[in-house]
């Protein structure tokens, strides 16, 4: 039951707008942030993790020229684009799993036969709820930020873990 | 409940820690790999009668395999040695600031007499933090950003 705060009319829960006097009532029923995190996640866009620029690399690039950007930038993962379109993500954990003691053997082949094709991606405009949801459900460590398709960055758990902690924890000690 | 208040005060057992794999210092570095592939884990902890001696991460072993290795040489060549750790009972605050000032992303968990008694990761944080707000991130639409082109319907 939501009651008009215009006419005092009894409306039923959830209505727009008030069924005796039309004023809009959606504002009532708006959801409100609970806590800090809450409103940090629904506030905050993922732009404003300040995404670090990609390592982007062709599916025909080699396993050795992969491991060579991985350990000479200290990064997680590499970016497979072909065409400005995303094909695929070859992270530490791929590298380990599926090259292992293998690497000498496997240097010279392509990375597109080792990435992890259908990359999860998000948009730079889009809220950090969703960063958190698409990692939390998916389970991945990495997400290639785009913008209007195209790739301009990625963020990992750790960037989304210190932006909404920051604020929490400042206050907290 | 107010969240700052939940994470200065819930402890590191909350945030879902798990049970590391765990080798021998005396073990190879090809049983090492094959434990990291098997148990699809990101790191390795060595412990040594039961006290942990080091870790070894899969950015370690990345560093490895660009440089070339031998697999039969001992894992206690190569670890990390004393890695940061974090005692049961800590709060899951104090592991956040202690994890992102050093850029961690695991820390293990271990008792006063070295015991080892579980792995604290970011994803567990992670998952942690999502569970104090279910309803904002579980009731998100499947898009980001939905906006209808048309109307639906004639």
């Amino acid at each position: 039951m939501s009651i008009c705060p215009f006419c005092g009319h009894r409306n039923i829960e959830g209505a727009d707008v008030c069924d005796d006097c039309q004023e809009p009532l959606e504002f009532l029923t708006r959801p409100t942030a609970q806590n800090d995190l809450e409103r940090s996640v629904l506030n905050a866009r993922v732009f404003m993790l300040a995404p670090r620029v990609p390592i982007v690399v062709s599916p025909s690039t080699t396993v050795e020229e992969v491991l060579d950007l991985l350990v000479s930038h200290s990064i997680g993962c590499v970016v497979v684009v072909d065409n400005d379109e995303i094909v695929g993500i070859f992270s530490e954990r791929d590298a380990v799993s599926r090259l292992g003691t293998d690497m000498m053997v496997e240097e010279d082949r392509p990375i597109s036969e080792f990435m992890t094709p259908m990359v999860e991606t998000i948009d730079r405009e889009a809220k950090l709820a969703f960063a958190l949801q698409k990692m939390d459900v998916g389970g991945y460590r990495h997400l290639p930020v785009t913008s209007d398709g195209r790739i301009c960055g990625v963020i990992s758990i750790r960037d989304v873990l210190d932006y909404v902690t920051a604020n929490l924890l400042a206050t907290a000690d | 409940m107010d969240i700052e208040f939940k994470l200065s005060t819930e402890l590191v057992e909350s945030a879902y820690p798990v049970r590391p794999p765990i080798a021998e210092p005396t073990d190879s570095l090809g049983h090492v790999f094959e434990v990291l592939q098997s148990r699809n884990a990101g790191c390795v902890l060595i412990c040594e009668a039961g006290q942990l001696r080091g870790i070894f991460t899969e950015r370690d072993a990345i560093r490895l395999m660009h440089r070339g290795f031998d697999s039969a040489q001992p894992i206690s060549d190569v670890m990390v040695e004393d890695p940061i750790t974090i005692r049961p009972g800590a709060s899951i605050g104090a592991a956040i600031l202690r994890m992102s000032s050093g850029g961690y992303r695991r820390l293990p968990i271990v008792d006063n007499d070295g015991k080892v008694l579980g792995l604290l990761q970011t994803p567990g944080i992670l998952h942690y933090l999502v569970e104090q707000i279910p309803k904002t991130i579980y009731n998100l639409p499947p898009v980001d950003h939905p906006v209808m082109q048309e109307r639906e319907g004639p």
